[in-house]
């Protein structure tokens, strides 16, 4: 709970230093496909990379520099094994699937260098929620669960414009959502990942 | 128009990558084995100090009195044996009295279609088929599901009897190794993987 809080008050200081008069509200919507490579906790439990990543997202630059925006995503990380899953008292063998489903939910503050109508490198952060679905399968027993869990996602990455209002995106992200929730091992874990995404997006104004 | 056009493209083009998500790709592969073990442990089981074991001479069927579980017995000999050679290799001496013996095992088998399994029900039946002892601990061991051909493994402490009950120190549940498609291979491999992964099972 107090990691929570922590978050939240961290997106809204955030937001707020980001927040400043529109000058030229630019808006930019757009999706990526990633490629996501599993860190911490997910690595142990699924160290298979994914190419099962999808994002939707929109900003809206405040000016030149700041963008605000929100996204969300959607991420499985799976793999078949036969580790060896040992318990604090006991064990277990056999054939496993592996599974999980990741969807981020955030908002992002991002500074954006460069000259509109250029390519425009970006840094920033996505603060928000996740939401992870567990499942594993051993023997003929199937067992999953849910949580949702705060997290944080910094991120760089480069708007190229190409004809018109289009133009192409990428991204390199590390996706941080804190050690919490219940999962199937029954403790709080840390899934993270490292998504590098490819995107298309149009501006609007 | 042309606006109107390019944004529906713009948004299918968008979701057109979400029709390949969510599908457990590769779940149940064509190798799947669903042959799985699993062991629990009592942490406080004093396994190294324990020298002798005895072995129940039958394989005992799970199935209220009258029924069938259509479980074939051809197997039992060889569980038994398989059994009986894991805990001889592992340092303890059989002895055929199982009041003479440090710990005593117990091997039943289940064919269980439901969720959750009760040790309370197999209970009745060991105490049935074996009165002298009983169960009901530790009772986290409640939580795990068979829900086809399963053989149990039970290992219990004699030297911890109180009021003619040994507590169980070791369990292991072995899931499709008694139902159809089962080889004596595949038995003598899940035994065996029990044993392998209780390595504290020993008497040095």
């Amino acid at each position: 709970m107090r990691n929570s809080l922590r978050f939240l008050a961290l997106a809204a200081g955030l937001l707020a230093a980001a927040s400043r008069p529109a000058v030229a509200q630019t808006k930019v919507i757009g999706w990526s496909y990633d490629w996501s490579m599993p860190m911490g906790d997910m690595k142990d439990y699924v160290d298979n990379d994914s190419w099962l990543g999808f994002v939707l997202e929109g900003r809206r630059l405040q000016g030149d520099r700041v963008s605000l925006g929100a996204q969300v995503g959607y991420y499985e990380f799976y793999k078949n094994t036969t580790d060896l899953i040992t318990l604090p008292k006991g064990a277990i063998s056999g054939d496993q699937y592996r599974h999980v489903i990741s969807v981020p939910l955030m908002l992002s503050v991002f500074v954006h260098a460069g000259q509109p109508g250029r390519a425009r490198p970006y840094i920033g952060t996505n603060l928000g929620v996740y939401y992870f679905h567990q499942t594993i399968d051993i023997g003929t027993i199937t067992a999953d669960n849910d949580n949702w869990i705060f997290g944080v996602a910094p991120e760089i990455g480069v708007l190229l414009p190409m004809r018109g209002t289009s133009g192409t995106a990428l991204h390199v992200r590390y996706n941080y959502p804190i050690s919490a929730g219940s999962f199937l091992s029954g403790d709080a874990r840390s899934f993270q990942y490292l998504s590098v995404g490819l995107g298309f997006y149009t501006r609007t104004r | 128009m042309h606006r109107a056009a390019r944004l529906i493209a713009g948004w299918a083009l968008a979701l057109a990558p979400l029709a390949g998500l969510g599908c457990y790709p590769d779940r149940y592969d064509t190798g799947y084995n669903y042959s799985a073990v699993a062991t629990l442990r009592d942490t406080t089981g004093a396994f190294s100090t324990a020298t002798t074991f005895a072995l129940a001479d039958s394989v005992v069927h799970l199935v209220p009195p009258g029924e069938s579980d259509g479980i074939t017995r051809s197997y039992d000999k060889q569980i038994l044996d398989r059994i009986r050679l894991n805990m001889t290799s592992a340092g303890y001496t059989l002895v055929t009295n199982p009041a003479s013996a440090t710990l005593n095992l117990v091997t039943l088998a289940t064919t269980s279609t439901y969720s959750g399994y009760y040790w309370d029900s197999w209970c009745g039946y060991y105490g049935w088929w074996y009165p002298a002892y009983g169960c009901g601990y530790p009772t986290y061991w409640y939580s795990y599901e068979y829900t086809v051909g399963t053989l149990l493994i039970g290992m219990a402490d004699h030297r911890l009897m109180t009021n003619n009950k040994a507590p169980l120190i070791w369990f292991a549940g072995l899931s499709s190794l008694v139902d159809e498609g089962v080889t004596a291979a595949k038995i003598n491999v899940g035994i065996d993987q029990a044993f392998a992964q209780s390595p504290y099972i020993h008497h040095p």
